[in-house]
This record gives structure tokens, C-alpha cells and sequence, in this order.
């Protein structure tokens, strides 16, 4: 016996597609578990339960009729709030969006729609995808499922939290430095930085133009494929259409030198056990001397300071006390960089994208690596009056633009997660799908999903 | 901000300031650590010619 919450998109698909259950069950349950959830965890800025409610009974009125939009109708599903949903507010997680109502879908927005999937509300994000948590927002910080006294990270923070509690299997975020694949590390979901420029940005609040990516956070490995592949552009090959096959004779790059001085030994330990694991499933895995990560570092961060500014200069400059302390003490500081400052740094972006693009991707299918170097913090070690930035591993693919996705990989004895990213060659997500669900079969994900106060009412006895 | 030395506090006040930015007294200390260590990156990045 499972709870609906426990089950995968597809299995979830079938039941609805047999008239087992309907799509007004599916968001009652969700709309349950949030209403007795997330005054704890503070995924969502907005349910928008009424409307939830009226697309799940379009739904189920539309398969009763034959009408079958595809592999999300009748899902639930949910938005970072820096991404636009036609009439519903989208705040940026700030004070200074706390009133903005956008009257257009984003494209991932009408994507996910056109899909069939019902939006559940839009989630929490740190202030404009910048920094937290905070503690001086309209909106509370998002707590982590697996212990409410730890952070989730960010900034996809309530994306990370409503698939880690059970509130839905898939949520879309964004990730200009990490923001998706440090979240789902912390969190234990799995998140995808997508390949840049391969799912459109249309209609999302930018942070840096060279930077942002959108992607999915997922329960599972298939599940953050099926809903990859409902966002991408039109015309690359189905990503999840290799899920399955043996990973047997590829080439995996094992970018070890990018944590093992640095790394919890706890997260090394899996880490270098994940490695082994993918050579005993057929993988031929190489640990390789990768440029120094301090490079893209430096890199991501000239830039992203610098068109962040940018995005916000006129704001900064008119209505600085309408920012939170840690979105503000971070996005001012690009006000220092010069045009030169800029342009060296997006030359240096050409020149590691086409090192990491020979040097790795040419010669290995893929290359391993750390995602966070431990285990999300405890919100004790957070005074919010200054930012602070935990270490991760993610800024060389935002600066490459190679396709990146954090898996989980295990826990620490105190029972919180982390996970390791499977990176690839420019539109390779095909393939890191494949690698990441090869390992996932091997070592299923243990996801604890926090119970709420009535659960056993809905029990599925579900078998394929 | 040309120069090829890390800016001094003088310098970084003077540049958020020609930018119209506020910069409250509790936050002085912390932007001013920031600034200089993004433009220490920045000069790190100009200092290293590309091959």
C-alpha cells in the first residue's frame, strides 16, 4: 500500500487514465498535505487552491471524453515565484514584487499547462534568486522536509521543499550559480540545470542573462526527464527516451579534484562510492584533472554581479529599503565593476566552456562531481543580517552552459542528504538521464516523505 | 573602477555613491569586504592572459 503522494507521475498516470482515482483526488490530497504541512515548512508564497481544483475537474472531464493531453494531465505541479503564471501574483519572494500579477504565462508556464499539468501555487525563492534565508521578507523562509531546523538552501528553496515534502512530484525552478541542483542536494529530490539556452527563459524574472537556466526538481530521475522533456525547445530528441539502457562501455569523468580537499568526508566518501558504483554497473570511469575550479568561480561571479546590477540598478537606486538586507548587501556590490571588468570575464567564459567542451567532453559521455561539499546547515548558524553562501559545486556549468543534474547519493547519520551532479556535452541531457537512472535503479531513493496528521485516508493499493 | 589595485574603501564609497546607491552604516563594512574581493576577482581575471 502507498499514498498518492508516493507515487510516480506515470503510476499516477495510469490510475488515472483506468479511472481509479481522478485529478480532483490527486490535488485534494495535495491541497491536504499543504494545509497540514506547510505552516512547518513554508514552501508556497501562494496555493491557488480554487483554480487547482477547477483545472483537475477539466482534467478529469477531458479524459472521460477521450481528450488525453499527455504525460502530466492531471498532475500538480508548481512554480518558483520569479516565473509567471497568467493571474496569479508572482513576488519575486520580495517586497518590492509583493503586488505584481503578470498577465501572460512564462513558455515553461504554458508548457506545463498545455501538458495538462495543474498548477498547485507558486513557491517560495529566495529574494530575486539572489541569497538567504531571510528573515526580514513578507514571506518566511522555507524549512527543509527532512528537519525543519535545517535550511534548504537556494535559491529554489519551496521548489526543493514542496517535491521533498510530498506536496507534488515535480516543481520547476531556476539556476543561474546552483540554485536548482543545491537545493535538491540538501533537500534529497533530484534538479536539473538544463543545457543553456535550451529551455526558454520567457517570461521569468532574469538575474543574469548568461547565467539563468530553468529546469525541473523531481522525486525521481524519470520524472525530472518526463517533465524536461515537456519544456524543452521543439525539435531535440526526447530525453527520456534512454532511460533504462545499460550505461555498460561509457565513459565517465570523475572530477574529483573539485572536492576532495574541501568536502564533508561523508559526502567524499559517497561520492567516491558512487564512482565505484557506476564501474561495477559497466560505466569505464576515469578520475581527471579538471581546470581549477577557482576559475569558473571567478568567473561566475564577475558576471553575475554585473548583470544582476544591471537588472537591478534602477531599483537599488529608488527603493533600496523595499529589498531584503541579503538581496540588497549582495546585488549593490556589482556597482564596483567596470565594462573591462565584464568583457574579461565573458572572454574567460568562451575560453573554460571550450576547455571543459575538448578537454572533457570530448574525450569521456559524461563527468561526475560533488554538488554541495556537506549537508544543509542548521538555521541556527543564520542571523540574516549578513549573506552567506554555502559551498557547492555547481557555478562551472552555469558558466559553461553544459547540461548538470544533482542526484542524491545518501545521508549523513544525522539523517540529511546530499548528492552528486552527473554533468554532460551541450545538449546532452539524454545521457546524463541515462547514467543518473542507472544509478538510481542500483540504489533506490530512500525519500522520507513527512507524514501528515490523517494520511491513511489516502492509501492506494497500487500494483503494475 | 580602472585601476589594476584593489580598490581602497574611499574608492568603493566613491563608486556606489556615483552609482546613487545607499549604503546603510551597519551594511558599510560587509559591502565594502565584497566589493573589494569581486574586484580582486576581477583584476585576478585581467592579470591572467588567456591562451
Amino acid at each position: 500500500m502507498k499514498q498518492l503522494h508516493e507515487l510516480s507521475i506515470t503510476e499516477v498516470g495510469r490510475l488515472l487514465r483506468g479511472r481509479e482515482i481522478s485529478a480532483v483526488a490527486l490535488v485534494q490530497h495535495a491541497l491536504k498535505r499543504i494545509g497540514d504541512l506547510d505552516s512547518i515548512y513554508h514552501a508556497f508564497i501562494t496555493v491557488t487552491a480554487d483554480r487547482a481544483l477547477d483545472d483537475a475537474a477539466r482534467a478529469d472531464r477531458e479524459l472521460a471524453a477521450g481528450v488525453d493531453r499527455g504525460s502530466l494531465h492531471g498532475i500538480p505541479f508548481g512554480l518558483k515565484d520569479i516565473i509567471n503564471s497568467a493571474g496569479v501574483g508572482t513576488t519575486c519572494g520580495s517586497r518590492l514584487m509583493q503586488d505584481h500579477v503578470p498577465r501572460g504565462d512564462s513558455i515553461v508556464a504554458a508548457r506545463m499547462k498545455a501538458a495538462g499539468g495543474v498548477l498547485l501555487g507558486k513557491l517560495m525563492t529566495y529574494e530575486f534568486a539572489t541569497v538567504g534565508p531571510s528573515f526580514d521578507l513578507p514571506f518566511p523562509a522555507a524549512r527543509n522536509p527532512q528537519n525543519p531546523d535545517h535550511i534548504t538552501g537556494g535559491s529554489s528553496s519551496g521548489s526543493a521543499v514542496a517535491v521533498a515534502a510530498g506536496y507534488m512530484r515535480v516543481a520547476i525552478g531556476t539556476d543561474s550559480g546552483g540554485s536548482n541542483r543545491g537545493p535538491a542536494s540538501y533537500c534529497g529530490v533530484v534538479g536539473l540545470k538544463p543545457t543553456y539556452a535550451r529551455i526558454s527563459l520567457d517570461g521569468i524574472q532574469p538575474l543574469s542573462a548568461s547565467l539563468d537556466h530553468v529546469g525541473p526538481l523531481a522525486a525521481t530521475v524519470a520524472e525530472a526527464a518526463l517533465c524536461f522533456d515537456v519544456l524543452r525547445d521543439e525539435g531535440s530528441p526526447h530525453a527520456a527516451a534512454d532511460i533504462g539502457k545499460s550505461i555498460e562501455g561509457l565513459r565517465i569523468a570523475y572530477a574529483r579534484s573539485w572536492s576532495c580537499d574541501d568536502a564533508n568526508p561523508d559526502v567524499q566518501g559517497a561520492l567516491d562510492c558512487a564512482a565505484q558504483q557506476l564501474s561495477a554497473l559497466g560505466a569505464i570511469v576515469t578520475e581527471i584533472a579538471v581546470p581549477d575550479y577557482d576559475l569558473y568561480e571567478a568567473c561566475g561571479s564577475v558576471i553575475i554581479q554585473a548583470e544582476a546590477f544591471q537588472v537591478h540598478r534602477e531599483n537599488l537606486r529608488a527603493w533600496p529599503e523595499r529589498y531584503g538586507r541579503l538581496a540588497y548587501q549582495n546585488l549593490v556590490t556589482g556597482a564596483v565593476l567596470s565594462a573591462d571588468d565584464y568583457n574579461n570575464a565573458k572572454q574567460l567564459q568562451i575560453f573554460l566552456t571550450s576547455a571543459l567542451q575538448d578537454y572533457v567532453f570530448q574525450r569521456f559521455d559524461a563527468v561526475i562531481c560533488a554538488s554541495t561539499l556537506a549537508t544543509a546547515p542548521a538555521f541556527s548558524e543564520f542571523d540574516g543580517q549578513f549573506p552567506r553562501w554555502t559551498p557547492m559545486r555547481t557555478f562551472p556549468f552555469n558558466v559553461t552552459g553544459h547540461p548538470a543534474l544533482a542526484m542524491p547519493i545518501g545521508q549523513s547519520l544525522n539523517g540529511m542528504p546530499f548528492g552528486m551532479q552527473i554533468a554532460g556535452a551541450h545538449f546532452g541531457e539524454a545521457m546524463i538521464f541515462r547514467i543518473a537512472a542507472a544509478y538510481e535503479a542500483a540504489n533506490p531513493p530512500r525519500l522520507r516523505f513527512p507524514a501528515n496528521t490523517d494520511a491513511t485516508d489516502t492509501l492506494i493499493n497500487y500494483s503494475q | 573602477m580602472t585601476s589594476s589595485k584593489p580598490p581602497t574603501d574611499t574608492e568603493i564609497d566613491s563608486a556606489l555613491a556615483a552609482e546613487g546607491i545607499v549604503v546603510p552604516s551597519d551594511m558599510k563594512i560587509f559591502i565594502r569586504q565584497r566589493c573589494r574581493a569581486l574586484k580582486l576577482l576581477a583584476l585576478q581575471i585581467a592579470a591572467k592572459p588567456l591562451p
